[in-house]
């Protein structure tokens, strides 16, 4: 990355971690970080007045888009060594169509096909080189407990009972790295999170996270004060989870939107924050379920999802604050360099 | 902004609904401001609201105090609320009905929805409550329920605005419903063609002038009948002549000249009355203005042959769907015309893109178009109504048609007196946000439902 001064934006507001706007605050970058956020920063440097909200890029939490086909593979029933990376499109685009709605790091994982189904990859949507994308290139090992990985009547188990013995196995044969110390279990029940639970206890690990597919109706207290990935929803699944969502919120769960099996919109990932914030009467847990928080399960909020010293400066200037439906984004920032700058009102027509 | 400081704001509306929605109170509300009509927003704001209808708005207090016959004296409760009143939404589209309703599966459909409908008693359907609620909480005052699923709209579906008990309450003539479209196919799910709907009318107003037919018919039945008489007593004469000359003729001798025997004259046959069918009616009721009609068309093709339809029966017709809508534009203004466009599909695949929704939706209302955008489903859909709304905005719209098109423009081609605005006589069913607008959820919004 080529080294840059140091530059002061100085929007009309930022996006706190906690979803409120600050308004007189400077961002501080340098050589692609966020080297300081102040009212009157120490550092000197070019001073930039930006008209707008200026918010960390989105995170997805667990993506497909960007990959250049199904990441699956079905002729084993886990395939431990897949890896998303292998599989990606620096090209495709969506990594285009991402900054233009405000995403600026996707976790790309394998299908949740395979009771092993693979290892995913953090990618930052825009960049100098394939090198410099590739923010984490095996990042967690991807186990799925959903109903069609473990009673597969072709190559998988046929139970939940034979899916754990199958992962047992693999732990016992290859030792807890088959898994990866902090696995990400795709479930749809409750029975699929006690055998999470029953198998990483087993391995005498607890670093694992859930991914909660399906109908969050299904998992009762299982996920009360944790962090868990949920899809992204669109039209009609919108009504039958928000009162699960305000239960779960109220036990303490906090959540990571993830784009993989949720809704195909390009734009589910703020809609669903959107509505997530009527639900719940909470923005600040709803800006967090699509920036801080995916940035925490993948071990990566001293990197990514909010506007700190030492973050990188992956930036996306709106309109107005993110979660309002009638704010546009202005232009993003990757690393500190402007890589999409929205087209001027005349040229839209 | 547009906010018009008002000092005093009591407008009247043109009806009052008598229907009962079984609110009972009387209060007024407090707000920082209101939105009350397209371009008049009023800060700070009061609302009077009584039997779940506004009584006035205004910017100061209009309560007056009243002295009672022990000469206790009192005003009005007042609540203070924080943020801005709006108008509650109204659904121009949606998906919902009761429970195990399954519309009428017929070509010729004549059930009629609002029969089906709980009418403001305690009622066992509690999915139907549920839908209600959250279409509550998605701000929606007032829908339209449709008497067939998506696929196979037919019959006569509803307005509905919704009872103390969360129930929906039908208001108004029902509407008659056709889908259209190439998409036609096989068993439930089988639109119409543009020709079948087309027939429909054609057959009806042809069995009308059927009963010009009739009349003819009838008084040349009434003289031929006469003439049949006639003859009749004519025949029986003749007949008698040659049974008594047969028999003479006989005696005499058997081999003479055969006379002929006469013949019986026909009896004219009885005009057949033309025959009612209810779902001819229904065509009849809308020709006659009894029932709005509703067409689901996307195509060009489709959508000038519903024009015409307009046209040739005097109609009072909406287009619902409208995916070329824009590309009529004009005709359709030319037509008066409404549209309702949905608020899902493309929208997200493409904000910006040339035909998007943004794009089409701003083609259609600079030509002067009402157009309302509707959720086009039930509960998920309604609750992403004002966010889906707001990235229209976001792609370009104005912010004020596409809010008005939430609200008064759904009123007004559903033919809903009573919402849409915050003036005398609307429904106190309202949202309170404390954003800078409705779309934004970055703050709380509320709807208020009377009390």
């Amino acid at each position: 990355m080529p080294a840059q001064q140091t530059t002061i934006l100085r929007p009309d507001a930022i996006v706190a971690e906690d979803g409120s706007l600050q308004e007189g605050m400077a961002v501080v970058i340098k050589d692609g970080k966020i080297v300081e956020v102040a009212a009157s920063p120490m550092a000197t440097g070019t001073e930039v007045q930006l008209d707008g909200v200026l918010a960390p890029g989105m995170v997805d939490c667990f993506s497909g888009r960007g990959a250049d086909r199904f990441l699956t593979e079905q002729s084993e029933a886990s395939t431990p060594d897949l890896l998303a990376v292998d599989g990606l499109d620096m090209d495709h685009p969506a990594w285009q169509a991402l900054l233009e709605r405000g995403v600026t790091t996707v976790h790309i994982t394998p299908d949740p096909t395979n009771v092993l189904a693979g290892w995913g990859t953090v990618v930052s949507a825009a960049g100098e080189s394939r090198k410099e994308r590739l923010l984490q290139q095996t990042s967690h090992q991807i186990a799925s407990l959903l109903q069609s990985s473990v009673s597969d009547n072709r190559i998988g188990p046929t139970s939940m009972a034979g899916a754990i013995e199958r992962l047992n196995q693999s732990i016992a044969k290859v030792g807890i790295e088959s898994l990866d110390n902090s696995a990400w279990f795709f479930v749809e029940n409750s029975e699929g999170v006690s055998a999470a639970k029953e198998i990483m206890d087993s391995a005498k690990t607890h670093q694992f996270r859930l991914v909660l597919w399906g109908e969050v109706a299904d998992y009762g207290g299982v996920a009360a004060g944790q962090l868990v990935g949920i899809p992204t929803f669109g039209n009609g699944a919108v009504a039958r989870h928000a009162e699960t969502w305000k239960r779960m919120a109220k036990a303490g769960t906090s959540f990571a939107f993830g784009s993989r099996g949720g809704s195909g919109e390009w734009n589910s990932l703020r809609t669903s924050a959107m509505t997530l914030s009527r639900f719940l009467g909470n923005p600040g847990a709803a800006w967090a379920a699509v920036s801080s928080n995916p940035a925490k399960m993948l071990g990566m909020d001293d990197q990514i999802g909010s506007l700190r010293a030492g973050q990188r400066a992956d930036l996306v200037l709106w309109s107005a604050h993110p979660l309002d439906a009638s704010a546009a984004v202005q232009s993003v920032l990757i690393g500190g360099d402007t890589v999409y700058r929205a087209p001027a009102p005349e040229d839209k027509q | 902004m547009l906010v018009a400081v008002c000092s005093l704001f009591i407008l009247f509306s043109s009806q009052v609904q008598a229907q009962d929605s079984g609110y009972s109170r009387t209060y007024v509300i407090q707000a920082d401001r209101a939105w009350v009509a397209p371009g008049v927003h009023i800060t700070p704001a009061f609302v009077k609201v009584s039997e779940g209808k506004v009584v006035w708005v205004s910017s100061t207090d209009q309560r007056r105090e009243r002295t009672s016959l022990l000469g206790k004296k009192s005003k009005d409760p007042l609540i203070k609320v924080k943020g801005t009143l709006a108008p509650g939404l109204v659904d121009a589209w949606t998906t919902m009905m009761p429970t195990g309703y399954s519309g009428d599966r017929s070509t010729r459909a004549t059930r009629t929805l609002s029969d089906s409908l709980p009418m403001q008693v305690i009622n066992e359907d509690t999915s139907l409550v549920s839908q209600v609620l959250a279409a509550r909480q998605a701000g929606l005052a007032a829908v339209f329920m449709s008497a067939g699923r998506n696929g196979w709209r037919r019959g006569v579906g509803t307005a509905a605005e919704f009872t103390k008990l969360d129930l929906p309450q039908a208001v108004g003539e029902g509407v008659l419903e056709f889908a259209v479209g190439a998409q036609a196919s096989s068993g439930l799910d089988r639109t119409y063609m543009i020709d079948e709907v087309e027939a429909v009318f054609v057959e009806a107003s042809d069995w009308r002038d059927s009963w010009d037919d009739y009349d003819e018919a009838k008084e040349k039945y009434v003289k031929d009948l006469e003439k049949y008489e006639e003859k009749l007593k004519e025949y029986i004469e003749e007949k008698k002549k040659f049974d008594e000359e047969a028999e003479n003729a006989g005696a005499q001798d058997e081999g003479g000249d055969k006379k002929k025997e006469p013949k019986a004259p026909k009896r004219p046959k009885v005009p057949k009355e033309p025959q009612t069918s209810a779902a001819r009616n229904l065509i009849l009721g809308a020709i006659d203005g009894k029932y709005m009609v509703r067409v689901h068309a996307d195509n060009v093709a489709d959508i000038i042959r519903v024009i015409e339809l307009k046209k040739e029966y005097g109609l009072s017709l909406v287009l619902v769907g409208g995916g070329s809508a824009d590309l009529l534009a004009e005709e359709l203004r030319k037509a008066e015309i409404g549209v309702i466009l949905p608020l899902g599909g493309d929208l997200h695949a493409a904000p910006h893109a040339e035909r998007g929704l943004a794009a089409r939706f701003t083609t259609l209302v600079d030509e002067g178009v009402d157009v309302a955008l509707a959720s086009s489903g039930a509960e998920g859909l309604h609750m992403l109504m004002l966010t889906r709304a707001g990235e229209l905005v976001a792609a370009g719209c104005d912010k004020n048609k596409v809010w008005d098109s939430l609200t008064i423009v759904p009123a007004r081609l559903l033919g809903l007196d009573g919402y849409g605005s915050l003036h005398r006589g609307k429904s106190a069913t309202m949202v309170l946000f404390e954003g800078t607008s409705p779309f934004d959820a970055s703050a709380p919004m509320k709807a208020h439902k009377p009390k």
